[in-house]
């Protein structure tokens, strides 16, 4: 754990606030007035046990479920805000899940390209050129006119977030990309991420990878039953934790 | 089952080869010796029934099967005319149904409601029935008049088969996992073009067997409109009938409705082979 290669840019604007975010299914309070910030250019990792609420926080900043109290800013969208075109924020973030991201009906390239042609209404050459560009960085030219069945899981990922870099989205969220891959391929996948790291990408990801979170995040934000446990770079939150229960969870995966 | 000669192959390999080989052999002679046996079997047990003679010349008769051909075939245009009306009219009624129930939306709650309970209706009463209370009843109501018989059963047939198809595309549409629409939903797509460009795209691939069949079991049932008095390929070949005592043209009908569905059948075998290919080995479109 002390590769330490990480370049540190200096911190931006902040690109998403979350701002005393609350969200309840039922009488079950999933998130507990979440409050912190990612600002540009900076990697922030977002771990937690099963049944933190991650999950939930990803999703409600992806507008995928609605937060019962609080706001998410996007810049300076609140996008929790009921009068902002929903449709146009989402663009604005790029997201990858943890599987069945690709479409399987639709060509590699396609998959890359879908959502500059027709949410963005590029013409198909333009939208076809960047993407062959894209996808020459990641390696993956070659499997341009393929179906997603014919790839690898890392591939199809690889190709997920190059499908979210497309449109240059002003935040990627990463959630949980590397949970139903083979340990083998987890690499490929995390590699990619880093270079995204390194050309300055704004990051929110999700993620049990601890040794990856530590080298390649700038910052660490711990859940714990909806709370903020930890909000701090690598080194304090995983290496010289204070907090007994941090100690546990970090020790837990350590014993994997 | 080819094999490569650039690659040297083992004893074993060789002698497995030579075994499956004679397997196939065998089971291809079990399988057209068992054909004979099965046919003669038929054949002789038609030959020897004491009515066999009597049948044969009712429903089998040479003379009347070219007499009625040319009225039967006439009749069989409406039947394909009826059948493509139908088709594109439960395509619409059926995928709008569909859409209708998987809404979640609070304003949608009656047409939820309703669309449940028209599926729900449609679906337990027999299709005779149904063609009886169209074909009949609205002309009953005295509101437009003398009705085309023709245009009223094809109503019931739409109204009846977009019950059955409204189900089949719900359970398409739903099956598609819901990672797939988060992921359309996240790259800005509004919540229209991710059904038109996601969800139904992988929803028909998945159920286009089903919608195949429902497809192919229309085509034959768009023949009881000859129940309202349309003269379609049915009711020719039942004038036919009426007027020669020889059931001959009912079998002509028939005929013509197998070999009407059979280029879709095969079209159904090929389209399926084609996404099976393209899905799986990728390629060079």
């Amino acid at each position: 754990m002390a590769s330490q290669d990480k370049v540190s840019m200096p911190l931006g604007e902040k690109v998403l606030r979350i701002d005393n975010v609350v969200k309840r299914f039922g009488d079950n309070t999933v998130l507990d007035h979440v409050s912190f910030d990612v600002h540009q250019h900076e990697t922030v990792a977002l771990l937690g046990a099963s049944g933190s609420g991650k999950s939930t926080l990803m999703k409600c900043v992806n507008l995928l479920e609605q937060v019962n109290d609080g706001q998410i800013w996007l810049g300076d969208t609140d996008i929790t805000d009921p009068r902002i075109d929903q449709d146009k924020a989402r663009s604005r973030i790029g997201v990858v899940f943890q599987q069945f991201n690709l479409f399987a009906h639709m060509t590699v390239l396609n998959n890359v390209t879908l959502a500059a042609r027709k949410v963005h209404k590029w013409p198909r050459e333009k939208a076809e050129e960047k993407a062959m560009r894209l996808l020459t960085r990641i390696g993956m030219q070659d499997k341009a006119k393929e179906y997603p069945d014919r790839l690898s899981g890392g591939q199809q990922q690889r190709v997920a977030i190059a499908r979210a870099l497309m449109m240059e989205p002003e935040l990627l969220l990463l959630d949980e990309i590397t949970s139903a891959l083979d340990p083998l391929l987890v690499g490929e996948v995390l590699e990619m991420v880093g270079e995204l790291k390194r050309q300055g990408a704004t990051i929110l990801m999700a993620t049990h990878e601890m040794s990856f979170a530590h080298d390649a995040a700038d910052r660490i934000v711990l859940l714990r039953r909806g709370h903020i446990a930890e909000n701090g770079s690598p080194e304090e939150v995983m290496d010289h934790p204070t907090d007994p229960e941090t100690q546990q969870f970090f020790a837990a995966y350590n014993r994997v | 089952m080819s094999k490569s000669p650039s690659y040297p192959v083992s004893d074993v390999e060789l002698e497995r080869e030579a075994f499956r080989k004679k397997e196939g052999m065998r089971s291809v002679l079990t399988s057209v010796v068992s054909t004979l046996v099965f046919v003669a079997l038929v054949v002789i047990t038609l030959k020897n029934s004491p009515g066999w003679p009597r049948v044969k010349e009712s429903f089998f008769s040479p003379e009347y099967f070219v007499l009625a051909w040319p009225q039967v075939v006439e009749g069989l245009l409406l039947n394909i005319r009826v059948l493509g009306v139908a088709l594109v009219g439960t395509a619409i009624l059926g995928t709008s149904l569909a859409l209708v129930r998987i809404t979640t939306s609070a304003v949608m709650f009656p047409f939820r409601v309703v669309a449940r309970t028209y599926t729900t209706i449609m679906r337990g009463i027999p299709m005779i029935v149904v063609l009886y209370l169209i074909g009949f009843g609205i002309p009953g109501l005295g509101l437009f008049g003398r009705m085309n018989k023709a245009v009223l059963g094809t109503a019931a047939v739409i109204m009846s088969y977009s019950a059955y198809i409204a189900e089949v595309l719900r359970a398409g549409f739903e099956d598609v996992h819901p990672s797939q629409r988060a992921s359309a939903r996240s790259l800005g797509l509004t919540e229209v073009q991710t059904m038109w460009l996601v969800i139904i795209p992988q929803a028909l691939r998945k159920i286009a067997p089903a919608l195949m069949n429902d497809f192919i079991s229309m085509q034959k049932d768009v023949g009881l409109i000859s129940t309202l008095g349309a003269v379609d390929a049915v009711r020719a070949a039942q004038i036919v009938v009426a007027k020669t005592y020889n059931f001959t043209p009912y079998v002509v009908a028939s005929l013509l409705f197998i070999l009407m569905s059979v280029p879709f059948i095969i079209l159904n075998d090929w389209y399926q082979e084609r996404l099976r290919k393209r899905e799986r080995t990728g390629g060079m479109v």
